[in-house]
């Protein structure tokens, strides 16, 4: 009866981690060679071996569920994105900054310049992942509003308007211009 | 047909020789029964089902559902068989082992 029980669970625990398609043949196997190995060698080794079966087989179908999750694999692309948007406006920046002898931290210039840099930035993250240009515009309006709330310094209105527009504008103009003039099968 | 037979694991090469060597009673557990008794692997269920997965999803085997039976709690065995695509991957591994291994007097290592 504990035995049935611990079986069970056992079984249950590798549904939970098995895909959709394996999971019914392969519960099916475990048990048919449950009871071949029963009626060979006795219960408790049978159950010896679903056990260890189980044991090996969690890390593989953990990865596997893992790799076929489309999210993980859509927000780091869209954070290596961010990444790359932060590199590029921080460098123009510095240099509107320095040939233009403007405002480093508030400066329209350099906003138009990197408007388009970053839709350049969300077109290629696109092709990557369908998402993830959804995915870095949330991340940048998510970013925007809590350095808003915690900022200490006066921003102008204009900048803290723009802030807000310009990188999730851009970023689905370059998903726009991707879907329009690279569309995925 | 060389580019996805030259992107044939050792691990996929096996399960492949395996379900061939089984014809039509091959599903998850006679291949992991035929390869421990042929090659004294012993592997986890879970890496022949992703592996045979796997193989279906490159074109190099095609699955379908069997009868359900009461010592399988109702539940269906999953029969898998080689596609021509899978047949030639074979081929194509055989062949480079094949031409590898010509002119070799033995295969001492040491």
């Amino acid at each position: 009866m504990m035995r049935n029980r611990a079986l069970s669970v056992v079984l249950w625990l590798f549904s939970l981690l098995v895909g959709r398609d394996d999971r019914e043949p392969m519960i099916g196997d475990l048990l048919e060679e449950y009871a071949a190995r029963s009626r060979k060698v006795g219960n408790n080794r049978a159950f010896i071996w679903i056990l260890r079966q189980a044991c090996i087989s969690a890390p593989i179908w953990i990865r596997a569920r893992l790799a076929r999750a489309a999210w993980p694999a859509t927000l780091g692309i869209a954070m290596l994105a961010w990444l790359a948007i932060a590199v590029v406006e921080t460098l123009v920046n510095r240099a509107t900054a320095a040939w233009l002898s403007a405002d480093e931290a508030y400066n329209p210039a350099a906003m138009f310049i990197t408007m388009p840099l970053v839709m350049g930035i969300a077109f290629i993250a696109t092709r990557v992942r369908r998402q993830a240009a959804a995915a870095l515009a949330l991340l940048m309006l998510l970013a925007v509003t809590l350095m808003t709330l915690t900022a200490h310094e006066v921003m102008p209105l204009w900048f803290r308007i723009a802030y807000f527009v310009v990188g999730p504008v851009a970023t689905w103009m370059g998903a726009r211009l991707q879907a329009r003039f690279w569309p995925q099968p | 047909m060389a580019a996805s037979a030259e992107s044939l694991g050792s691990l996929e090469h096996i399960v492949l020789l395996a379900v061939l060597r089984l014809r039509e009673d091959a599903y998850g557990m006679t291949v992991l029964r035929e390869i421990a008794s042929v090659t004294g692997r012993d592997l986890a269920i879970g890496a022949v089902y992703s592996t045979l997965t796997r193989l279906e999803s490159k074109g190099f085997i095609r699955s379908w559902a069997g009868e359900p039976t009461a010592e399988r709690g109702g539940r269906a065995k999953r029969y898998f068989h080689l596609t021509p695509a899978g047949r030639e991957a074979l081929r194509h591994m055989r062949d480079v082992v094949q031409k590898m291994s010509a002119g070799l007097k033995g295969l001492q290592v040491t």
